[in-house]
């Protein structure tokens, strides 16, 4: 390593010329070291033990014990907990989806509106943010359940009878679902539209495309990383999260963010709830995996 | 031949307040390479985005082949762009740039084929058409940027400043390609640039814009040689202006007075007596000679030397006149008059070479 790092081009290799560079890696040490400490304490270190859970048992009162043992992973390939994983990845996927044929056009417009309209139209998918998703979540409820603002309004106009079974189902699930993951669909296929050159367009036209034609030959995949960005943004974050099916899928929809909740809060299994975390996050690493084959994004770049 | 391919009638283009173009009108030869030449900003790219339909003219009518246009979308005319920065599709190869055209029209697949290796073949760049537009370098990628406009035989070829990217000397190759091209296919080619040297090299006609108005249409020779505005004469190529007044119209003549000299030129209908006009004089015209002209039709004035910038085949010669007012002259530089930085000398022209234009 060392002497990969010298800055001079001619190495002498008296004491003398070394000492200087010594002082020098101290000053790197300073500039990398907080961050490593900050990557070790805040990332690895709760890695490591989630890591190191998984793979004991679980004592009598909720605690942990040796032996150390594979069986919480064994255990994850019941039909019942591998059919969890699928559901919430179906939802996951379902979500994904609305969200890019949501998501899209309005980026579109926002991408395409005068800069003055730009930042307002942004500001209005970023501000909601500010308020807290639970209460966000509360807010949702009140709309869709039975005696909601939305029932008692329809019924009011006489256009329904019965109020509509809104919630507690997966349909409020996925309403949820795709309401809170929406901007992060939105940011990404707007920064990769906005970049879209607009003479891409015209030589389109030009060469005799249809609006339509140019937007399936050329926009489409020109704006392919925003895309991919988007929908991983979206589809991983949806697999994991727990209280929108807590609170509008009722006791139903058990998926697989609920089910790692649940073993560490309501069953006391850490070590079995460590193997679930353990599993979901080699599943996302894997979906990267492969959103960086596609893509060729070496450096993430469409990620960040 | 019947009709002109292209006919612009009083095309207006407003942005705003601001008036791009005004009150252009002008027709366009079948087969014709013609160039709109002019500063940046003077309307000649307005222009022809409106005859490929990506702007509207405020008013006014486009007519292409005989057939009014201006109310069809780009993708409904039957011209094609090479646009500036060449526009080529980064996802796309080389080959399915050049095959786009056809393949939105959902030409067959065989002619597809046959027509884009056809394309690649004129552009001599058959061996690359598996590359993205990232692994060419700009003459390539101009190169495919012609063939996929060429492959969809346009009725007219669009140019806004092709070469603008490319260095002087693949350029200089480019405007010889672009003419060869021109002729082989017989195609109307419809030309931007702001370079004068490179609209006289390639055009059949050029027409000269400023400022929104489109100040002289003709030959590069008549427009380098007869310039009918001050404008158009100190554009293109150098000239030098001298200031005077025009003091007798006749039957056929415009006997016009300078500072020094008296010069009769054509007839000229918008110069009438005792108004000021501009007698531009290109500086290879211009000689200069220790003794006074022999003959009593040039024109011959004293004058100094001032300064000589070696340029190559011709040395700029800068020359003082006694009223201080200069002059530059083109000299061979093997034939260089043997004076010295303020010397007397005189200068001289043949007023046949001289132009009256209306300041």
């Amino acid at each position: 390593m060392k002497s990969s790092v010298t800055t001079s081009p001619v190495r002498t290799e008296t004491p003398a010329a070394l000492k200087p560079k010594r002082s020098r890696d101290y000053g790197r040490l300073w500039t990398i070291g907080p961050v490593v400490v900050w990557m070790g304490v805040l990332f690895l270190l709760p890695l490591l033990l989630v890591l190191a859970v998984s793979f004991f048992s679980r004592s009598t009162f909720g605690g942990i014990e040796p032996p150390l043992t594979a069986n919480n992973y064994i255990r994850f390939f019941d039909p019942l907990y591998y059919k969890i994983l699928w559901v919430s990845c179906v939802l996951a996927f379902t979500t994904t989806i609305l969200c890019l044929f949501l998501g899209y056009p309005f980026a579109y417009v926002v991408a395409r509106a005068p800069v003055h309209l730009r930042n307002l139209l942004l500001l209005l998918i970023i501000v909601p943010f500010w308020t807290n998703s639970l209460i966000r979540t509360y807010a949702w409820i009140v709309l869709l359940r039975t005696e909601g603002v939305i029932n008692t309004v329809l019924k009011a106009l006489g256009l329904i009878a019965e109020p509509l079974p809104m919630l507690y189902n997966e349909f409020a699930v996925l309403t949820g679902l795709v309401y809170t993951m929406l901007p992060f669909m939105v940011l990404p296929l707007y920064a990769s539209i906005e970049k879209l050159d607009k003479a891409y367009l015209e030589a389109a036209a030009d060469l005799g495309a249809t609006s339509w034609q140019t937007f399936w030959r050329v926009t489409v995949p020109l704006t392919a990383p925003g895309i991919m960005a988007g929908s991983l943004l979206v589809f991983i974050p949806s697999l994991g999260l727990f209280f929108i099916p807590d609170l509008m899928g009722g006791s139903k929809a058990v998926l697989i963010g609920n089910l790692i909740k649940n073993q560490f809060l309501t069953a006391r299994d850490w070590p079995f709830g460590s193997a679930a975390s353990i599993i979901l996050m080699a599943l996302t690493l894997l979906f990267i995996g492969g959103y960086l084959a596609v893509t060729k994004d070496k450096e993430g770049k469409g990620l960040t | 031949m019947s009709h002109p391919m292209v006919v612009l009638q009083e095309i207006v283009k407003r942005f705003g307040h601001n008036t791009v173009v005004q009150n252009l009108s002008l027709d366009i030869h079948r087969g014709e390479f013609l160039t709109f030449l002019g500063p940046s900003g003077c309307g000649k790219t307005t222009t022809l985005r409106m005859i490929a339909g990506f702007e509207q003219p405020t008013s006014g009518r486009i007519l292409l082949d005989g057939e009014s246009v201006q109310d069809r979308p780009a993708y409904e005319r039957n011209v094609n762009t090479v646009f500036q920065s060449y526009a080529l599709f980064p996802h796309l190869t080389a080959y399915e740039n050049v095959a786009f055209g056809l393949r939105v029209k959902r030409v067959p697949a065989a002619e597809i084929d046959r027509r884009v290796k056809q394309a690649l073949r004129l552009v001599q760049l058959e061996d690359f058409a598996k590359r993205k537009p990232e692994q060419l370098s700009g003459g390539q990628k101009q190169r495919i940027a012609i063939a996929r406009a060429l492959v969809n035989n346009p009725k007219v070829l669009l140019l806004d400043e092709p070469l603008g990217a490319l260095d002087q000397k693949l350029r200089k190759q480019m405007q010889v390609e672009l003419k060869h091209l021109q002729k082989q296919l017989g195609i109307t080619f419809i030309f931007v640039t702001h370079d004068q040297e490179e609209a006289l090299t390639m055009s059949d006609r050029i027409a000269v814009m400023h400022h929104g108005v489109l100040e002289q249409v003709g030959t590069p020779d008549e427009i380098y040689n007869r310039p009918a505005t001050a404008f158009v004469a100190e554009f293109i190529g150098e000239t030098n202006l001298l200031r005077g007044k025009a003091i007798e119209r006749t039957a056929d003549a415009l006997l016009v007075e300078c500072e020094g000299f008296r010069l009769t030129a054509p007839l000229q209908a918008d110069i009438r007596e005792q108004e000021p006009v501009v007698v531009a004089v290109r500086p290879e015209r211009i000689s200069l000679s220790l003794s006074p002209a022999d003959t009593p039709e040039r024109i011959c004035l004293p004058a100094r030397l001032s300064e000589r910038i070696y340029t190559g085949a011709f040395t700029r010669t800068v020359v003082t006149l006694a009223d201080g007012k200069t002059l530059v002259s083109h000299e061979k530089t093997d034939e260089l008059l043997p004076v010295g930085q303020g010397d007397s000398l005189y200068v001289q022209w043949n007023p046949a070479h001289a132009v009256v234009l209306k300041p």
